[in-house]
């Protein structure tokens, strides 16, 4: 292998990085933020805590859920861009499209996720703890919130890194992210493998501390320890 | 106030009857024993009583006060230690401050041999420990009716005899507990009524003695007898004598 490696144009383009990480983490987390809202909405449609639930939202928020998961979030990005400013005379920025493509393609992922979670609290927890007298919000807050939550933060983290890598699907559209700078920095300095391999490091750069410190947490978590009742 | 229970049936959401016609009363500081095979309907009689399922006919008196229940799945909160568990309600609803509610419950778990384990994370509890965790935890409510579910069903005989010699101490506190069991022993020498049920509904009830040593009814006589066999046939085996027990004896103990 006789290539001849030269990252010197980095020096060069180093703003136009810094702009692409800022907007991938801003995207995501306008994406995360509005996606989770979303997702918790569902929740109370899917949830079989029948408290929380009438039929009526049911029906919705079950056919939601089920044709956003089978939508692919490039296609619902291309189809949002394109088709909005036809059907609802709206024409949304790059970033809107990007945004709200990626929220809806997260919320019914992160529904599902905390519907499990809380879905998965044995009934056992729920009677012991009515015939105690915790009722309504002291009911979720003090005894089911807190055994849900720990079995919700890791697969819910996990849906977050992943709205975070198809981020990177905004550049289709022009949004100026890590990957669309990437692309520019090929098309500029004809450094291709180069700029590809920074473009890459950069999401490991965000990435691999948020893995690590939920590994982390749920480290902690695993001391306190639904040990047995885990399984059940 | 004593409980009473009058003409109690419920129906499943099938129309089948989960409970039928069911009847007895009860004085404060008595120990009513369910017995009866799997499937007899005791579980639902005391969900039922307790208020986590709806009845559809007859009355049910006496439950004005706080009616507790102990599973017989483990149903300590696991993410709170055992102290937690016990002094949280005190905190939350009783409006007790932090340090007293936990001086109480301590208190009252030294007094279950758990002074040692307050700290402790339910997982890390055996399931003994975690049983009368529970028990405790539903003590402090001061219930008038304390409904215990096959409390001791997955314990070894050793922890299950502490826990039930414990119970007998609950008839000085005027708590009127209502337990199903297969430990037929204890409910004879304990109970003050005994209920047998089967197909949901009361067979027979009375004294234990009167119950268990002259059954009048051909299904009871049937129960009491394999539960009879099962155990000489258990103190025959172990003298090296022939173990001749049917294998629908060991039902019972399911």
């Amino acid at each position: 292998m006789d290539y001849t490696w030269d990252f010197s144009f980095l020096r060069q383009f180093g703003e136009l990085w810094a702009r692409g990480v800022y907007v991938t983490l801003l995207l995501s987390v306008a994406a995360i933020g509005a996606g989770t809202a979303l997702g918790l909405f569902l929740v109370f449609g899917l949830s079989r805590q029948g408290t929380i639930a009438g039929a009526l939202l049911r029906i919705p928020c079950r056919l939601y859920t089920d044709v956003f998961r089978s939508i692919p979030a490039l296609v619902l990005m291309g189809t949002i861009y394109l088709c909005a400013p036809i059907l609802i005379g709206v024409t949304p920025s790059p970033f809107q499209t990007a945004w709200i493509a990626l929220a809806l393609n997260l919320a019914p992922f992160a529904a599902e996720v905390v519907r499990a979670g809380i879905d998965s609290v044995p009934t056992v927890q729920y009677e012991s703890a009515r015939l105690i007298g915790f009722r309504g919000w002291r009911l979720a807050y003090y005894i089911i919130g807190p055994q849900a939550f720990r079995r919700i933060l890791p697969p819910l983290v996990g849906q977050y890194v992943t709205t975070l890598k198809l981020s990177s699907l905004a550049a289709t559209i022009g949004v100026v992210e890590i990957w669309n700078v990437t692309g520019q920095v090929v098309t500029a300095t004809s450094r291709p493998v180069e700029s590809r391999l920074v473009g890459a490091a950069l999401y490991c750069l965000i990435l691999l501390p948020s893995l690590w410190f939920v590994t982390r947490l749920e480290k902690r978590y695993e001391v306190v320890g639904l040990g047995e009742f885990a399984e059940r | 106030m004593a409980l009473s229970v009058e003409g109690l049936t419920k129906r499943w959401p099938d129309g089948s009857l989960a409970l039928q016609d069911i009847s007895f009363t009860a004085s404060p500081g008595q120990i009513v024993a369910l017995i009866g095979p799997s499937g007899a309907g005791k579980t639902t009689l005391l969900r039922v009583i307790a208020g986590l399922e709806p009845y559809h006919e007859g009355k049910l008196d006496g439950l004005a006060g706080a009616v507790g229940m102990v599973f017989q799945q483990p149903s300590l909160w696991p993410h709170l230690t055992l102290l937690e568990n016990v002094a949280l309600p005190m905190q939350v609803m009783g409006g007790v401050q932090r340090v007293e509610a936990r001086w109480l419950a301590a208190a009252s778990l030294s007094c279950w041999g758990l002074a040692s384990r307050i700290n402790a994370y339910p997982s890390a509890l055996s399931g003994g420990e975690q049983q009368r965790g529970a028990i405790v935890r539903t003590l402090m409510l001061k219930p008038e009716v304390l409904c215990l579910d096959e409390i001791t069903s997955a314990l070894d005989p050793e922890i299950t005899s502490e826990i039930l010699l414990q119970i007998l101490e609950l008839k000085e506190t005027e708590t009127t507990v209502l337990l199903s069991t297969h430990q037929l022993a204890f409910a004879r020498k304990s109970a003050d009524l005994l209920l047998f049920m089967d197909g949901g509904r009361i067979f027979e009830q009375g004294s234990p003695a009167s119950v268990l040593d002259d059954p009048k009814e051909h299904r009871t006589r049937q129960f009491v007898t394999k539960a009879r066999q099962l155990y000489m046939g258990f103190a025959e085996g172990s003298s090296g004598a022939s173990f001749s027990v049917s294998p629908s004896a060991f039902q019972i103990l399911s």
